[in-house]
């Protein structure tokens, strides 16, 4: 990072302290503050921006004290100092309209962006609540061809450790999404997310126990079943019972014995994990499952290592174990995550840094808007800057007077900003959706409220020096002269500029949010694939434990029971309908050439489902049959695919009666395909269809899906009393609708969508009313012209026109500027888009449409008071 | 001037006598000792510390010492700072007036 910059404002600056200071010490201050803002910013650069703050805020503050207390600097720049704060405070309580303006926009500017701020940090910055929170990653084994990230052994995973450097140590956890259970504490049985992990989890993160014990070497051996359970659990199910230790809850059937409370704040393996169990990953048998892909993988870095450094190193571990373990590790690699950005995901930072950059871009805006004022009231104080300059007092004098106006609006908009970011800690926390990592741990701190006031008073200087510079600069018998009539044309030059900036910006929010609004606007128009309108959907778990044959009968009772009642169109029941985790399983389809071993074969995801299901949900067979209920339960032999599977595998072929098996396993049974599906989105709703096979299966954990004319919730009560009915013990959980469900996974985009539009809206309306202001300013100091021009034969219509046609080109200007700025940003755009390119026709031109109407707006009634202005009245004018 | 026409000493210069009464030192390693010796509660940006300095220097408790030795690239010495001997007696003064003081309220501290 070159700070060389901060060093040089900073030691500008230094020109507030007293003479007497700067001349001796100046360089002795600078060079300390160069050394310790580099050595934070080693350390921790938001540190360095917290100090660099301070050291800013507290040169006026030392400046003001020296002077007030000694004695010894001799009367007059005491006085002076004194004079021209009280002169700043008093100028500005003349005008408190026109301060309100001015610290009410500056301060919605620092308010929001502190508090994007804010939210950012807790999710990004902040450490996670681990013992070197830095040197934790998740491994995960990869799949090269496809390009997804998969489960891991056991054996593959202790090879990674052992022959590697770089990691110290690994942790397994169960694929969380095959452990949640049933589990029993105080009350009725409920589904809770369980986490099974290595006994050396906590240990590993540097977790200790919020009560009794974590687990320890040689727990997973342990003879009898024990359990961690997290502060939640315990204040929710044991009313925080003290003596909470030692008693037994059931999980999945089996009896365990607590022996610890976990800290509120472990969120792993999921946010939801509410009990721990240890895990044995030593096969009992001792067969080698080299080939499995049960676990993931938490591992602690080598002290000074990277995650680079690991990346590099397993990269060669795990071509090695290729070599030596070709079925099992054929196409696999390694993939290793900073442990942050496993839990916070892929899309939020990006998401995170954009909304604040579109914020910052607000408060650029807004700061360009409060200069646009301030050079309004220099101009109005034209005629008293000029009498002060005329009775003597000194250009720098005037300039220090206007700039302490400018901070302490600045101080007054950061402390309102604080305000405002309060709110809007609050406004972002609550819109965040629940399954945001760590964004609960938001909060306004003392660094938010420093960082606050320190924009308010570094930004207002620069806003407040351009016209502070303008207003002393020209000489006070011409000002004199001229006060109040002309404009000087520099300065008309400066503010045209500032508002073609402030359009640009403008319209580059706008672009941004008229996407991302095209976006969203695109996702609603997916088509998952069926008709996806009222349609209830529901976990259940079964108690009551049957065979394969019960079960599909079992369900089958369960789908008529339903469907005989009038309100219901279909019912279908599957796995997990809507997947987090991506396809895994490989397979070969007989008669084809053996693969080449050095490329894996594509992967697929088995759903199983009763008959009737597509029927249920209207998916389309394209080609041969649905699932049948004379399908073979035993064996799976007869499958449905989908179209997205005929495309990886089929190729050219007729895909009716293609027979494949599963792969690496010559003596597999093989599957026939009998018919082929519509595709149906079962991951999220942008994202295509994978590869999935379809067969008849019955499970004790299923997705229930009832598709219905009326309200799809209404049905969640009947759900329970049929199940209720047949089964007392299962469980009936994550009741919803598929839109739901669907909506869900596109919280994040439209949140963005949303924000970013409404910071669109605030700089439009911000540029508006710099608009609204040079062009106000514009007519009225040419009002002398236009009385005389009019006097001499000129049209109203004619001053109006060029009114406007002046206020057209400065937005025409920012347009053009706006859309270039956009345009050289299209590389992020197209990673935030969905459906729609970054030169979107229909954005661009209502963004354009939307600029031009709120300048003519804008520009509008200036133009209106030009046409009115009479001859007579402007001439006699002054 | 008599000593206790010194006292009470404000935070910052009692802790930055502290600091110099160890040993002399410049600028930077004053503002670090001084956030270690206050475990942080006492923080001296840049300029605070140069007019605290500079305060101290006029009222005959500190004075400066150039290290030829030291200098920097720039040519310049480095500006080392170290106590007077009033300096030395207004700290021991103001020591002795804090334990007096805070033996009034041994009782409250528990």
């Amino acid at each position: 990072m070159r700070i060389g910059w901060v060093r040089r404002v900073f030691r500008a600056w230094l020109g507030l302290l007293p003479r007497t200071i700067t001349s001796r010490y100046a360089e002795d201050i600078a060079a300390d503050f160069d050394l310790e803002f580099a050595e934070r910013w080693k350390r921790r650069p938001l540190d360095a921006v917290a100090f660099a703050l301070r050291a800013f805020a507290e040169v006026p503050m030392e400046a003001v004290r020296s002077r007030r207390g000694g004695g010894s600097e001799g009367e007059g720049p005491a006085a002076s100092w004194r004079d021209d704060l009280g002169n700043a405070f008093r100028s500005l309580r003349r005008s408190p309209g026109w301060t309100a303006v001015a610290v009410a926009i500056l301060s919605v500017g620092i308010g929001g962006t502190v508090a994007v701020f804010s939210v950012l940090q807790a999710v990004l910055l902040e450490p996670l609540p681990y013992r070197q929170d830095a040197e934790l990653v998740a491994i995960w084994t990869h799949n090269l061809e496809q390009d997804l990230p998969d489960g891991s052994s056991w054996e593959n995973a202790r090879d990674w450790v052992e022959r590697s450097r770089t990691l110290d140590e690994m942790a397994l956890v169960f694929r969380p999404e095959f452990t949640s259970a049933t589990v029993t504490a105080t009350g009725e049985p409920e589904r809770v997310e369980v986490g099974v992990v290595g006994d050396n989890f906590f240990t590993l993160l540097g977790v200790e126990a919020r009560m009794g014990r974590v687990f320890g070497p040689g727990d997973a051996e342990g003879e009898s079943e024990i359990a961690v359970i997290s502060e939640g659990y315990w204040k929710d199910r044991f009313g925080s019972d003290p003596d909470v230790v030692g008693r037994t809850i059931t999980i999945g059937g089996e009896e365990a014995v607590i022996v610890g409370v976990a800290p509120s704040n472990l969120e792993l393996p999921l946010r939801q994990t509410r009990v721990w169990q240890p895990l044995n990953p030593r096969p009992a048998d001792g067969r080698d499952r080299r080939h499995t892909d049960a676990y993931r993988v938490v591992g602690r870095l080598a002290a000074g290592e990277t995650v680079a450094s690991a990346q590099s190193e397993l990269d060669r571990v795990a071509a090695e174990l290729a070599v030596e373990f070709p079925d099992a590790n054929r196409g696999r690699g390694v993939r290793v995550h900073s442990l942050r950005s496993e839990i916070v995901g892929d899309g939020l930072p990006l998401l995170l840094w954009t909304v604040l950059g579109a914020m910052v871009m607000v408060l650029l805006v807004a700061g360009t808007n409060v200069a646009q004022l301030l050079f309004s009231r220099a101009l109005r104080r034209r005629r008293e800057i000029a009498v002060r300059a005329a009775m003597g007092a000194s250009r720098a004098r005037i300039g220090r007077q206007l700039l302490l106006e400018t901070a302490i609006v600045g101080l007054l908009a950061g402390g309102a900003g604080v305000l405002i970011a309060y709110l809007g800690i609050e406004l972002l926390v609550g819109l965040v959706p629940p399954e945001v990592p760590l964004a609960s741990g938001t909060r306004m701190d003392a660094r938010a409220l420093s960082i606050a006031l320190g924009i308010g008073v570094l930004l207002a200087p620069m806003i407040g020096a351009l016209p502070a510079l303008r207003a002393t600069s020209a000489r006070p018998a011409s000002l004199l002269k001229s006060a109040s009539r002309t404009v000087v044309g520099a300065d008309r030059r400066l503010r045209s500029g500032l508002v073609v900036a402030e359009v640009a910006v403008a319209v580059v929010l706008l672009v941004g949010a008229g996407l991302m609004v095209r976006s969203a606007l695109e996702l609603n128009r997916i088509d998952p694939g069926f008709d996806d309108r009222g349609t209830l959907i529901a976990r259940i778990d079964l108690e009551r434990r049957m065979t394969q044959p019960e079960l599909v009968g079992f369900w089958g009772e369960v789908t008529d029971r339903l469907q005989a009642r009038p309100d219901v169109e279909g019912v279908a029941v599957t796995g997990r309908f809507l997947v987090e985790r991506k396809p895994d399983a490989t397979i070969e389809i007989i008669g084809d050439p053996p693969r080449d071993p050095s490329a894996p074969t594509p992967k697929l995801s088995f759903a199983p489902v009763l008959p009737g299901y597509f029927r249920a949900l209207g998916i389309p067979i394209t080609r041969g049959r649905g699932v049948l209920p004379t399908d073979n339960l035993e064996r799976l032999d007869q499958v449905v695919v989908n179209q997205a599977w005929v495309d990886a595998f089929a190729r050219d072929r007729d895909p009716i009666g293609l027979q494949f098996r599963w792969a690496g396993d010559e003596g597999a049974p093989s599957m026939t395909v009998v018919g082929v599906a519509g595709d149906v989105r079962r991951t999220r709703l942008d994202e295509a269809a994978y590869p999935f096979m379809f067969g008849a299966h019955g499970n004790h954990s299923a997705d229930v899906l009832v598709r219905t004319e009326g309200d799809p919730l209404a049905l969640a009560e009947v759900l329970r009393r049929v199940m209720a009915e047949y089964d007392p013990g299962s469980t009936v959980s994550d009741i919803s609708t598929v839109r739901d469900r669907y909506e869900a996974s596109m919280v994040p985009r439209r949140i963005q969508a949303w924000l970013i539009g409404l910071f669109a809206v605030l700089a439009v309306a911000l540029s508006a009313v710099g608009l609204f202001a040079v062009m106000s300013e514009s007519v009225q100091t040419r009002r002398k012209e236009f009385g005389i021009r009019t006097a001499l034969g000129a049209t109203p219509g004619r001053l109006r026109s060029e009114i406007l046609v002046e206020a057209a080109r400065l937005c025409g200007a920012g347009l053009a500027l706006g859309f270039a700025a956009a345009s050289s940003m299209a590389r992020l755009a197209d990673r935030l888009v969905f459906g729609i390119s970054a030169f979107d026709p229909v954005t661009l031109a209502s963004v354009a449409g939307v600029v031009g109407a709120v300048a003519l707006l804008a520009s509008w009634v200036p133009a209106a008071i030009a046409n009115r202005a009479s001859s007579v009245q402007s001439l006699l004018g002054d | 001037m008599s000593i206790g026409s010194f006292l009470p000493l404000s935070p910052r210069e009692f802790h930055i006598l502290v600091a110099l009464s160890e040993e002399p030192r410049n600028g930077y390693q004053v503002s670090q000792r001084v956030e270690e010796n206050s475990r942080g509660a006492v923080r001296l940006s840049p300029a605070t510390q140069y007019t605290n300095l500079h305060r101290l220097l006029g009222k005959g408790l500190v004075e400066e010492v150039t290290e030829a030795s030291l200098s920097r690239p720039d040519g310049r010495g480095q500006r080392y700072w170290t106590l007077t001997g009033t300096g030395r007696e207004v700290l021991r003064a103001e020591a002795e007036r804090m334990t007096r003081d805070a033996g009034l309220v041994r009782g409250l501290a528990k």
